[in-house]
């Protein structure tokens, strides 16, 4: 999927949690600028294409938005599959969704290795004082499993973009490091690789490693 | 014989058909040509085997049914219905009857008291395996309900904190952890429609939902289930509307509307038998609180995987061999959009209103829907000149929108790749293909960038931002476009120059933008149907609405936020388990 052909990259990109966290919404709010408390139930999943420009580089998201039921399902994996990044949405006011988003850590760990970048972003922070997630507990379980950790509303749009942003970038550096790594096994030489530095984010995104 | 001429008699005054429609066959033929008559939920329910059909044959049987040749056509339509499979024959005095194979006697004595119990029909008892029919269907959901809604307070010697399987506390905490599951789609049903915006209408949804869950425990409750009683509701709503008034008491019964949940329950129990196998997920079955269990890293792969793999493999390769070849080669596998397809019977993929014709066309062919693959393979064919972009991601989306196809063709197409020598191919519907293309998300963004003002505080935001979409497109398109036929055309002939001339003007028009709010009204005006005749000028906008591209889907753009729930409603709730849920939606 991750192609540099003609200078622009394909990153793969699902968005994944418990039905009615607002993944529909918050890809809605990034992709149309939009925001509506009523739309239809997702099912199965869909579809959307975003074009971005990062210093200078081109990049093209093929977003998948899944339903929150079939998390879970069959199908599960051919959403996922092939998946550069992965986005993974509680609701800070459920407490079981935001269960949910660590069997979903465990699952696309498992599955798919470290090749996959993740994100969790705690949606619905212009409801805060309804939260029943500690804060503390989505943070240090982000840090704990190496995602970068935002907290959003779609409603207020509030770190939407900086969070497809943020996925983006680390999808492109991840790209970055798997081809360097290409380049010096061939070269037979040994480097050992830093992770990238962690990057400041308006919401205090923290990271781990 | 009586009623049922009867009945017939108010359905002819109501659809202004012959008689022969109402028969299975009539309305097999009526269906497949998209004329299905009203009132169309019975004739669903006809169709689906639900209720017997109304017709000469069934008369004539009951009448000599006594002398016990054959069991009466209502009995044989009831057990193949859908509810003799479940539970029924618990609550059912005649089927349990019929299950223990009775004598002709008993059968016939039990018919008569379980007919005389009805006052609406004691004048016309004879006949009226309809209305039977149908009170045998309401009476079934009336049980049904009755012992599904068990209060575990009255269970003796249960413990609530029981964790026992067969504790009625248990049950009761699972079945609100179901219902609460349900609410959640279902208070995101047809977001545009407001009659689901009724806290009444979104509870019985919830709890007609629930019931077929329980009751069909191998399925348990999937999201898009909503979306198929939905338009079932609908349907037998308008019927009761709109029926004349002056009714045969038989009528009045059949299409009362304290039975609405009853009714719904029935059709969509109708309609699932069919459905359901889309629905199942393979070995993976839920638990009994609608939760399906934690995924096992192998699945097999579930039925209706495999029933769209055959159908490409089947049906699609063999017609459109270059169709399949492209999907595959993009690795678009059939189910990122079949399954939707199926699930909802296409309800996303085609405009509402046309839904009840071409449920009425699915539904012609029993309830099993044994060709609705024909449909998918039509889809398919028909918005092919999108599919074969070269791009996979283009490809993708359009299959992930509603495609841009009059249902009538996609229905005629399907029917002619069903039975070609039957059916000739239909003519391709106008379809701008230039502009499908070009309508890329940017697009969609500019199109809409002027509503945000116009939309502002209007209720029917869905529609309105549809006609802004489509009028922004219009600003963008049209001009060039009409500038460049002028310049093909410099010597037109009268017959063109005329039009051409109103087309110019129009784009001229449109190129004002000091006008956009006048266009705003009145394309809105337009779309409620209301005669624009008298503001003059003005009212030219709408007509090339109309003329010009078809209306472009905007996806998801109903951005008007209309506060639905309230904490409020929550008060009076009967489903005392829910309010979390209903808080957190606010």
């Amino acid at each position: 999927m991750t192609t540099s052909a003609g200078g622009a990259y394909n990153f793969k990109v699902v968005l994944l949690g418990e039905g009615c966290v607002g993944k529909t919404s918050l890809l809605l709010r990034y992709i149309e600028d939009k925001f509506n408390d009523k739309h239809l139930t997702t099912l199965q999943a869909t579809f959307l294409n975003k074009k971005i420009n990062i210093n200078g580089k081109r990049i093209n998201l093929s977003i998948w938005d899944t339903a929150g039921q079939e998390k879970f399902h069959a199908l599960g994996p051919i959403y996922y599959r092939n998946s550069n990044g992965a986005i993974l949405v509680y609701d800070i006011t459920d407490e079981d969704s935001f269960v949910k988003v660590k069997n979903w850590v465990k699952e696309l760990k498992k599955m798919l290795g470290p090749d996959i970048v993740l994100l969790i972003a705690g949606n619905k922070i212009d409801l805060e004082h309804e939260r029943t997630v500690p804060l503390e507990e989505a943070e240090s379980y982000a840090a704990m499993v190496g995602a970068k950790h935002f907290y959003t509303s779609a409603k207020l749009n509030q770190c939407v973009e900086d969070l497809f942003l943020e996925l983006a970038k680390e999808m492109m550096e991840k790209f970055e490091q798997n081809s360097q790594k290409e380049v010096n096994r061939t070269s037979r030489v040994l480097v050992v690789d830093d992770e990238a530095p962690a990057q400041s984010s308006c919401c205090g995104g923290t990271r781990s490693n | 014989m009586y009623s049922v001429v009867y009945i017939l008699d108010g359905l002819v005054h109501n659809s202004g058909l012959e008689v022969p429609a109402w028969s299975l066959e009539g309305l097999r033929a009526a269906a497949t040509q998209l004329r299905l008559p009203r009132p169309r939920s019975l004739a669903w329910a006809i169709l689906l085997n639900a209720l017997p059909p109304p017709n000469a044959d069934i008369v004539a049987s009951r009448n000599t049914s006594t002398a016990g040749q054959k069991p009466p056509p209502l009995y044989a339509t009831m057990n193949n219905s859908p509810l003799a499979s479940t539970s029924c024959s618990l609550f059912n005095p005649l089927q349990v009857l019929l299950r223990v194979q009775p004598s002709k006697k008993v059968v016939t004595a039990t018919r008569k008291s379980a007919k005389c119990e009805s006052e609406h029909e004691l004048a016309h008892n004879q006949g009226s395996n309809f209305a039977c029919g149908l009170r045998t269907h309401r009476n079934f959901y009336n049980d049904m309900k009755a012992k599904l809604s068990m209060d575990p307070r009255t269970v003796i010697g249960d413990d609530p904190l029981s964790q026992n399987d067969e504790s009625a506390w248990n049950q009761h905490f699972c079945d609100n952890e179901l219902k609460a599951l349900i609410l959640q789609d279902v208070v995101r049903t047809f977001p545009d429609e407001l009659y689901f915006r009724d806290k009444d209408v979104q509870d019985m949804m919830v709890l007609s939902l629930f019931y077929w869950a329980r009751a069909h425990a191998h399925v348990g409750y999937r999201q898009g289930m909503h979306e198929v009683l939905a338009p079932l509701l609908l349907q037998l709503r308008h019927d009761t509307r709109h029926a004349p008034r002056d009714l045969s008491n038989t009528l009045k019964y059949i299409l009362d509307e304290e039975y609405l949940e009853h009714d719904s329950y029935m059709l969509f129990s109708a309609v699932m038998k069919g459905l359901e196998k889309f629905y199942t997920t393979g070995d993976v079955v839920p638990s009994s609180c609608g939760r399906l269990p934690v995924s096992t890293v192998v699945h097999n792969p579930n039925e209706v995987v495999r029933y769209l793999d055959k159908v490409r493999d089947e049906c699609l390769a063999p017609l459109d061999s270059d169709l399949a070849a492209h999907l595959t080669q993009c690795n678009i596998s059939m189910e990122l959009f079949g399954i939707r397809w199926l699930r909802l019977l296409f309800g996303r993929e085609f405009p509402r209103a046309e839904l009840p014709a071409l449920w009425g066309f699915l539904f012609a062919d029993g309830p099993l829907l044994p060709h609705i693959h024909y449909v998918i393979v039509a889809i398919l064919i028909a918005i092919k000149p999108t599919l074969m972009s070269e791009d996979p991601g283009t490809v993708l989306s359009a299959l992930m929108r509603p495609v841009r196809l009059p249902a009538a063709h996609a229905v005629a197409l399907a029917l002619h790749l069903r039975r070609p020598l039957e059916h000739p191919r239909p003519a391709p519907p106008p379809q701008d293909t230039t502009h499908e293309q070009e309508w890329s998300l940017e697009q969609r963004g500019y199109a809409n960038a002027g509503s945000d003002s116009g939309s502002e505080g209007v209720a029917e935001g869905a529609d309105i931002a549809r006609s802004l979409a489509a009028l922004g497109l219009l600003r963008a398109q049209l001009p060039p476009a009409a500038a460049a036929l002028a310049r093909e055309l410099p010597a037109a002939p009268p017959r063109i120059a005329v039009p051409l001339q109103t087309i110019l003007k129009l784009a001229a028009l449109l190129e004002c933008r000091n006008h956009a709010l006048i266009d705003v009204e009145t394309a809105l005006e337009a779309a409620e149907g209301a005669t624009v005749e008298r503001i003059g000028r003005r009212a030219v906008v709408p007509v090339i609405i109309n003329t010009k591209p078809r209306e472009k889907p905007v996806a998801k753009a109903k951005e008007v936020p209309l506060k639905v729930f309230h904490q409020a409603e929550c008060a009076n709730s009967d489903l005392p388990y829910l309010d979390p849920l209903r808080l957190r939606t606010e």
